[in-house]
């Protein structure tokens, strides 16, 4: 492939990869303003969602961001490397309701350690979460119905630890979510945060510090999922391409979603 | 329900807001805080540039600080100069001028609100940067947690800053745990003229934002709601 830079011309074989143009399925105006509008609507959704993290408001995040019609509600989905919790109920037991406990044993610890009474509008000092959401691609149903999207977030955990002190995590996960319209507004109806790699704030990320399955603290925040399985292996970051980045599509089908019935493992009713 | 013409608008102004931001994040990669005001603050005397220790409130005071930041950069650079004569000794100040600092602060979690009146908007973004510095220590690279606020007025129909807010949860040298951050670094008689770098303290001092500890309260920055005019939401300014 070498080139005769002294010819002055392109060598034959360059003109075959100028890529062919194909007309545009262009739509009118309206169509397209209505498309970008929902892509920025999805995105904004999503980083609204980080920012609610942040301020550990997790329940306003179920009230607001996720389905709530039942037929909806009822197939909602957070999945991570561990498995999914499969319903907003299930969602909401591990994702709201267990992190208030951890939220609260930190209290206590923050409370005694500054010799101070507990008091719950201190719920959260001394940690820190934020999962800053960049690299979006966002598909836009042809029905206009739904929305898929993909992200990628560098972020960070830092937690109150036992003995008063505090830890930062590093996290590099894949965000993907399915979405759908409720009253004319994208809501999220399927995650999935799978994790590629995580390790404490200060330590390098290599085989020496690699943190095993029963010390990784992600798979432990993760719980007791409703559907325990291997979602995403992150064993040496094997890259097991799920979730997969979203793809144009017509109208969202589970088969198709970012809930456990997409996934390769169980898609088409098959074990 | 929106027509098609202000759908347009709307998404214009969106555009123009990241962009504008993006530019801001570029120029201060470049070491071009001093080009800011001109170039992408509204034409206004109450702006303003607020960061954990206060604001900077006036078109005045923001450009004094942003030149000293740029004059601090030239003195970096020919601090850098001095050490290492063989790479840099032949450079003219112009060629010189950047050598050093290296403030990388990519935007993330765009979230926008744009006023119903389309007259003003309000954006956050998180940032997860890396920071470094030429310091009495020398040069430490520096991870940045924190969040860019900013409110944007319009100006002969473009999106202009008008208050930009720079939140930091942490700034500590990389390798380290930023929950128990400390400078492991001696201090380097090479280096130690640097110490006589001064930036001006903001003209409203305020305890903005806190740096994160095991022993601070919850914090983030503050979200933009939904509002019609400019006068019934906050201010990202003081």
């Amino acid at each position: 492939m070498a080139i005769d830079w002294s010819s002055k011309k392109a060598p034959a074989w360059f003109e075959h990869n100028i890529p062919k143009r194909y007309p545009l399925p262009r739509k009118n105006d309206a169509d397209l303003i209505q498309m970008v509008t929902d892509i920025e609507e999805v995105r904004d959704l999503m980083s609204l969602r980080s920012y609610y993290q942040a301020a550990d408001l997790r329940q306003k995040e179920l009230d607001e961001l996720w389905v709530s019609e039942p037929l909806h509600a009822a197939k909602a989905s957070y999945g991570s490397n561990y498995g999914y919790y499969y319903g907003k109920s299930e969602v909401k037991r591990w994702y709201v309701d267990e992190f208030t406990a951890k939220r609260k044993a930190q209290l206590k610890v923050y409370c005694e350690k500054n010799g101070i009474p507990e008091d719950e509008s201190l719920m959260g000092a001394g940690s820190m979460y934020m999962c800053p959401m960049s690299t979006s691609i966002v598909r836009i149903a042809a029905d206009g119905q739904s929305a898929k999207g993909i992200w990628y977030s560098i972020g960070q955990e830092s937690d109150l630890q036992p003995d008063g002190t505090a830890k930062g995590l590093w996290m590099y996960c894949k965000i993907c979510a399915d979405f759908i319209k409720e009253d004319g507004k994208f809501k999220i109806y399927h995650i999935v945060c799978t994790n590629d790699q995580n390790y404490y704030a200060g330590t390098r990320y290599d085989a020496d510090t690699y943190l095993k399955d029963e010390d990784d603290p992600m798979k432990l925040e993760f719980g007791n999922p409703t559907i325990p399985m291997n979602v995403h292996d992150n064993t040496y970051n094997w890259a097991d391409n799920y979730p997969p980045m979203p793809e144009p599509y017509d109208s969202l089908t589970l088969e198709n979603s970012y809930g456990p019935e997409g996934h390769p493992m169980l898609k088409g009713g098959n074990l | 329900m929106l027509s098609t013409l202000e759908l347009t608008e709307r998404f214009e102004d969106r555009r123009e807001m990241k962009n504008v931001m993006g530019k801001y994040v570029e120029s201060c990669l470049l070491n071009r805080e001093n080009t800011l005001v001109d170039t992408l603050f509204a034409n206004r005397d109450d702006i303003s540039v607020g960061f954990n220790n206060g604001y900077y409130v006036g078109r005045e005071a923001v450009k004094e600080y942003f030149d000293a930041v740029c004059e601090a950069t030239m003195k970096k650079s020919k601090c850098l100069q001095k050490i290492f004569p063989e790479q840099l000794g032949k450079l003219s100040d112009e060629a010189l001028y950047g050598v050093g600092p290296f403030k990388a602060e990519p935007l993330n979690s765009c979230y926008i609100q744009i006023a119903d009146d389309m007259q003003t908007g309000k954006a956050v973004w998180m940032i997860e940067g890396s920071i470094t510095d030429i310091t009495t220590k020398g040069p430490i690279t520096n991870w940045a947690w924190g969040y860019y606020c900013a409110d944007f007025i319009k100006e002969d129909g473009q999106m202009k800053l008008w208050h930009v807010l720079r939140l930091e949860d942490t700034h500590c040298p990389n390798g380290i745990d930023w929950s128990m951050p400390e400078n492991p670094y001696p201090e380097l008689p090479e280096f130690a003229e640097l110490a006589e770098i001064k930036i001006p303290e903001p003209n409203h001092p305020a305890q903005v934002y806190e740096h994160y500890s095991a022993g601070r309260k919850n914090m983030t920055a503050r979200i933009p709601v939904p509002y019609k005019t400019f006068a019934d939401t906050f201010s990202y300014g003081v």
